[in-house]
């Protein structure tokens, strides 16, 4: 089958790759519908996230149809529609049982790799580093499933295909961070980036009860999207002197209730500040662009929660005298998908969420370096790319 | 073989201790270091970097572990194609495991003590090249019929390679061969990464 691999940095072609099989009893096999760029991809895209290998199928967010099970598969079967978190989960560990979906102990077949670098390990994703488990990813024309019965969740037939893909990431990861807030009446709730899961983190803002959404980025087009397809309130950073000082002054001097940060290690900014981490990163002195973790601590009112939704590795000058100061609350996870996806496709069913609006490009697997590329660079106001395999 | 290309030094120490080549990247005395230290979070001991112990907790009475850790086999299913545990009879077993630099490690090992429900330990039989001691001890925890895995793992190479190399490759291997365990018991299979697709040569990846 085609599939779309990694080869080294920047190095992303569309090769020929052995069709999946049933290894363990709860694998089935998923025909890819559709399949979507994320933001993570390009951290290890970039050569910032260690542990990828020559060849390795990437994408980790899709959507399709199963055309075959294992022996011991019994809620889903051939034919059958389904959306897939990213995140495994084997549905029987302390973890998952906790709905902590995204820890899970039993799904990564790596755990000696990520234990010197996080302690313990994380459950294992598709088309991610071999530390978080080395599944083949879903740029693919198929993909083996693992835990199948666990982590299929049916689609609607009122939800079409656009609007399943990306409630497979992009929709929970940001309902997460939304979640780790506890929205309340009244709260005003700032939201750093508005890629796809920032956009996602504001809807999910809006649907669990917050008064007001202040999105911040510097792409016109995106603050335009959360503006016209969400509603909430933007700030372009590269149009204000301070986002902090423009927070205190749009919250009455309080600053935001709680703050959403979904940028990640590549982030942008202005100023002395994002000079030096990008010179840090570009020597390999720090891992990550901290650069809106930062201003989000430093922007969220005092006694406030701070949710980190942003991939990141070693953080360079981490605030940590602030967080203690105000007394913060920081929470953070990799996204626990399978806690989220029966109340996002009920909303979605509804029609109270379509985020269908975030797949501005569609490509065939054959262009997947274009793709990449447009999705990096931000070209043609490229928000996620979208894969029909 | 394919080869990593993101060029970070905790990239290739992370990538070639799961791949049981660590002292590939012991040349130096930084790379020594990576690899010592990745061995010690993997469980090596510091005064005694070629010895490895970890503990992870399990879903499973005392009696139903020891059963399993006390046939061969079952280290089999766990480890699938990353090493070859062969019964000898007797609780006796033949290991063959990748060690530092590439060079397989192989060892008969006596079950030379067994407590019901409590401990197992194998030692070096005798004429084996390279000396191990394997040891699983058996503790009730907390919750509600889980037990406390605890596995220690000794090797010594006739080679004589370096200490914190196979430190971390017992590391790795004790790791995987309890997270393995542990998904075997809870779920009824080992994650495994067989006949994945890639645009690599080869039947899928080890493990």
């Amino acid at each position: 089958m085609r599939a779309i691999c990694w080869n080294g940095v920047n190095d992303i072609s569309t090769e020929t790759v052995n069709d999946p099989s049933i290894v363990n009893p709860h694998d089935a096999i998923l025909k890819v519908r559709l399949s979507t760029t994320c933001g993570s991809d390009l951290h290890f895209i970039d050569g910032y996230i260690p542990t990828m290998r020559e060849g390795d199928v990437i994408g980790h967010e899709f959507m399709g149809e199963i055309v075959e099970v294992g022996p011991e598969v019994k809620k889903v079967k051939p034919g059958d529609r389904v959306v897939i978190p990213s995140f495994i989960g084997c549905g029987r560990c302390t973890y998952c049982d906790h709905d902590l979906w995204s820890l899970c102990d039993n799904t990564n077949p790596n755990p000696d790799m990520q234990v010197p670098l996080l302690g313990y390990p994380t459950g294992g994703i598709y088309g991610y580093t071999h530390a978080f488990g080395g599944y083949a990813g879903s740029h693919a024309e198929y993909m083996r499933l693992v835990h199948a019965d666990v982590n299929c969740f049916h689609v609607p037939e009122n939800v079409a295909d656009e609007q399943a893909l990306f409630l497979s990431d992009a929709a929970p990861t940001g309902f997460m961070g939304a979640d780790f807030t506890e929205p309340k009446p009244g709260d005003t709730i700032a939201v750093w980036g508005c890629g796809g899961v920032g956009l996602m983190a504001q809807r999910g803002a809006q649907l669990m009860g917050a008064e007001r959404v202040i999105a911040i980025d510097r792409l016109p087009e995106r603050l335009a999207m959360a503006s016209e397809h969400l509603g909430v309130e933007t700030i372009d950073y590269t149009q204000v002197d301070s986002v902090v000082e423009t927070l205190k002054e749009m919250t009455g001097g309080r600053g935001p209730d709680k703050v959403i940060e979904a940028v990640g290690m590549e982030g942008h900014g202005t100023g002395l500040e994002y000079a030096y981490d990008r010179v840090k990163q570009a020597m390999r002195l720090e891992t990550d662009r901290a650069v809106s973790l930062r201003e989000a601590i430093m922007a969220c009112r005092k006694g406030g929660t701070v949710s980190v939704l942003g991939v990141y590795g070693l953080t360079d000058k981490f605030p940590m005298g602030v967080v203690m100061n105000k007394g913060l609350t920081i929470r953070s996870a990799q996204q626990h998908g399978q806690h989220y996806m029966p109340r996002l496709l009920e909303w979605a069913d509804r029609g109270e969420l379509d985020p269908s609006f975030l797949g501005t490009h569609r490509f065939s697997l054959e262009e997947g370096a274009k793709a990449y590329d447009m999705f990096k660079n931000k070209v043609d106001g490229c928000v996620r790319a979208v894969f029909t395999p | 073989m394919s080869k990593d290309k993101d060029g970070t030094s905790a990239a290739k120490a992370a990538a070639s201790v799961a791949a049981g080549a660590a002292a590939a990247v012991a040349g130096t005395k930084l790379a020594q270091k990576v690899v010592g230290q990745a061995g010690k979070a993997l469980g090596a001991d510091p005064e005694q970097p070629n010895r490895a112990t970890q503990t992870l907790t399990i879903g499973a009475s005392t009696e139903e572990l020891f059963r399993f850790y006390r046939e061969p086999t079952n280290f089999q299913r766990v480890l699938r194609n990353l090493a070859e545990v062969r019964s000898q009879g007797d609780g006796d077993v033949h290991w063959k495991m990748p060690g530092p630099g590439g060079h397989a490690l192989e060892w008969d090992a006596r079950l030379s003590e067994e407590r019901r429900g409590e401990r197992l330990r194998w030692t070096p039989a005798p004429g084996s090249g390279t000396s191990a001691e394997l040891e699983v001890r058996l503790h009730p925890a907390p919750d509600d019929r889980c037990t406390a895995v605890t596995m220690r793992l000794e090797v010594e190479p006739s080679s004589g390679a370096a200490a914190p190399a196979m430190g971390a490759a017992a590391g790795a291997l004790v790791v995987k061969a309890l997270y393995g365990s542990k998904a075997l018991i809870e779920t009824g299979e080992v994650p495994t990464l067989e006949k994945n697709p890639s645009a690599r040569p080869g039947e899928g990846d080890r493990v």
